[in-house]
């Protein structure tokens, strides 16, 4: 059964020999289960190769065009792909960036308490430092950091207010890393040193411990 | 007549670099059916599908300094369209896993008319398609419903041609039971 | 099929070599990963041959060296995300290969767990993985020259993330000639391999925003011979960002960047040391609403 079961999709692939198509048409004659699966498998591509083709709206194209970069303001095409494009699917920068503006606002109001003000700390002990990641999200329900130096599980962080903390002990060296926002939106710290392509169509935040 | 709409292609993708707004609405309309409804089988919704199939026009338009000539502008708008519905898909998390898939139905009753049967066997071979993940539904569509051999189909999704056959042949042999669970049977 | 039987041979034998193995029991805590894995497998949509391919697999991966720990996330997070059994070995496969050509497997695992905890596909981060892992192939000679001409290199740790970095800047484009002429130009400024990294990453970083590999090489390039530091370096990436928020394109800010690199860098500041000396913490502040906001790093004048 299992060759035949081979044969028959070789068949549907449309690679079949001389050799395959003569044992196919024993086994349709002789063999009622390679029938009845060839028959079922048929039809299921049947259906898929007749499938009706969905046409798209009238306006499509107008649509397209009209949300397309203007020749008069090439500087948006690149703006807007940064803040909207797939990529931001996974960063939702565009949503970083509104809480970001959100929080500098408040944050005008507070200056005058700078612990309020976050920054990423590094105490140094003899090998280890201990090196404080923040990130502002007041919507956030959970924020999570994860990178190379835990094998990108995620470690959950501490929210204080609208800032979200966690604290680190790494051996100097370079790290990359990411938070994850509610479980699912993956963000490039915006408060990074330095970033670096993922190797899937997004980016890492890169950080230096004392180095 | 395949050169000259290759040589055609590379044409308007010139203009188009030089901002030509006109040649890239030529391009839209050549391969907006293709886009949309490789959208809708791979999302199963009319609107997610028109919205999906237009960003990844707009993608292209911003990504075409990277477009290599001498490669199909349909390979490459392929890609971007199926990178597009695993996002949405991804967020949605909508498959349905293996287990429902007892429970899939037409969504309507039984209809003695010709037309009315058609119809919910269409229905309900989006309905099984969606109850496949998403790797054996994208191999499924760029066989056997968009008719593309499997080294192009490599070539878009990066995948070999050996474990696309694998998916292929799994996805096939789950669509069957999926259709003939839901009783649906031809002649 | 003939897989099969051969699975289920192994299998036994698998069996048959546990079995002397719990006896000593010394053991015993490395055959936790595999019931661990064995589980997780138990929960997929794997047939019972399927699991046992994958476990042989995963077995041999850590009898050729590579952690336990990492091959039992690899093979649990595949099979929660729901990766076929062709995926599964696949992975396995490719980090045992990484071992056996005597490439860091680091930088492979890294990718592998990486994309399964952010739910790329999975047969995405093999391909993705993959691609390093050739990339690699190409960079550990061009590495290994750079240290025999005498870079300096503290240890296995600066050859194995020089060798990651050189390979993502091939990725992204840049040919190995160039890689090497950036190689030659910090030697010439005695910069560390360490140094060499960050260069390349930056490079690599660049290529990857949008800048052609020509653009991203001799940006990089002008910012050597200007002793450029690895903080002046992670400076022009937030530039970069900043431009970029902002709407300009990538290869207009990288024009605007190599001026001021060029005129003698208005933009970031000196803080030159190619060795890689630097003081002070990693990251700036977490407001990110804007360029000049950055902490500990250059900021633009």
């Amino acid at each position: 059964m299992d060759k035949s079961r081979e044969i028959i999709h070789k068949i549907l692939d449309g690679e079949t020999g001389e050799e395959d198509r003569k044992f196919a048409a024993q086994g349709m004659e002789s063999d009622p289960e390679m029938r009845e699966e060839l028959t079922g498998l048929m039809n299921a591509v049947r259906m898929l190769e007749e499938s009706e083709r969905h046409e798209p709206p009238q306006s499509f194209t107008a649509d397209v065009m009209k949300r397309l970069p203007s020749a008069a303001h090439p500087a948006l095409a690149g703006f807007r792909d940064f803040l909207f494009g797939s990529r931001v699917l996974r960063w939702n920068m565009a949503a970083a960036l509104a809480t970001a503006v959100l929080v500098v606002a408040a944050l005008a109001l507070s200056m005058r308490t700078p612990s309020l003000i976050p920054v990423h700390h590094a105490e140094t002990t003899k090998d280890a430092v201990t090196v404080r990641l923040t990130f502002i999200s007041p919507e956030a329900r959970s924020v999570a950091v994860a990178g190379d130096f835990n094998k990108w599980r995620t470690d959950a962080m501490q929210r204080t207010g609208g800032m979200w903390t966690i604290e680190l002990k790494l051996k100097p060296g370079v790290y990359t890393y990411s938070f994850i926002v509610d479980n699912t939106t993956w963000v490039a710290d915006p408060g990074a040193g330095s970033y670096q392509d993922d190797g899937f169509g997004s980016r890492n935040a890169v950080m230096r411990v004392n180095i | 007549m395949m050169t000259d709409q290759h040589t055609d292609e590379g044409e308007l993708i010139r203009k188009c670099r030089d901002n030509d707004a006109d040649a890239y609405a030529v391009l839209v309309d050549r391969y907006k059916a293709m886009a949309y409804n490789v959208a809708y089988r791979m999302t199963g919704d009319e609107d997610t599908a028109k919205d999906l199939a237009q960003e990844s026009f707009i993608s292209a338009y911003g990504a075409l300094k990277q477009f290599r000539f001498g490669s199909k502008f349909s390979s490459w708008l392929y890609s971007i369209v199926l990178n597009k519905c695993r996002d949405f898909l991804r967020l949605t998390k909508d498959t349905v896993s293996t287990d429902d898939i007892a429970g899939i139905r037409p969504d309507k009753g039984p209809n003695p008319e010709q037309a009315a049967s058609a119809r919910q066997d269409r229905d309900l071979l989006q309905q099984a398609l969606n109850a496949l993940s998403g790797e054996y539904r994208e191999v499924l569509i760029m066989k056997h419903i968009e008719g593309l051999d499997y080294e192009e189909i490599a070539g878009i999704t990066g995948a070999s041609v050996p474990a696309l056959k694998v998916r292929a042949h799994r996805g096939r042999e789950m669509l069957r039971t999926v259709l003939e669970q839901a009783g649906v049977s031809h002649g | 099929m003939k897989k099969h039987r051969t699975v289920r041979l192994q299998g036994v034998l698998v069996v048959f070599a546990a079995c002397l193995i719990s006896l000593s029991g010394t053991a015993a805590a490395e055959q936790g990963y595999i019931d661990r894995i064995a589980k997780a497998l138990e929960a997929s949509r794997l047939t019972k041959a399927e699991q046992a391919e994958v476990r042989v697999q995963a077995e041999t991966a850590v009898k050729a060296g590579i952690p336990s720990e990492d091959v039992e996330l690899i093979a649990t997070r595949a099979a929660d995300r729901g990766a076929d059994a062709e995926t599964h070995i696949r992975l396995l496969h490719l980090v045992l290969s990484v071992k056996q050509d005597g490439l860091p497997a680091g930088p492979v695992l890294d990718r592998i767990e990486q994309g399964l905890s952010k739910g790329v596909s999975p047969e995405r981060i093999a391909a993705a993985s993959e691609r390093l892992a050739e990339k690699m192939t190409t960079a550990r000679p061009l590495v290994d020259g750079l240290v025999q001409k005498g870079m300096t290199a503290k240890g296995g740790g600066d050859r194995e993330a020089a060798i990651s970095g050189t390979a993502r800047a091939l990725e992204k484009g840049l040919p190995p000639e160039t890689v090497s002429a950036i190689g030659a130009l910090v030697h010439e400024k005695r910069g560390s391999l360490r140094y060499f990294t960050s260069v390349v990453d930056t490079a690599a970083y660049f290529a990857g925003s949008g800048m052609t590999a020509e653009t991203a090489a001799r940006l990089v390039r002008h910012a050597v011979e200007k002793g450029y530091g690895e903080r002046d370096l992670d400076a022009m990436v937030r530039q970069l960002d900043g431009e970029m928020k902002h709407g300009t394109r990538a290869e207009d800010a990288a024009a605007r960047m190599d001026r001021e690199t060029m005129q003698g860098g208005a933009g970031a500041g000196r803080q030159g040391v190619m060795s890689g000396q630097g003081s002070g913490s990693g990251a700036g502040s977490g407001r990110g609403a804007g360029p000049g906001m950055g902490g500990a790093g250059g900021p633009r004048r």
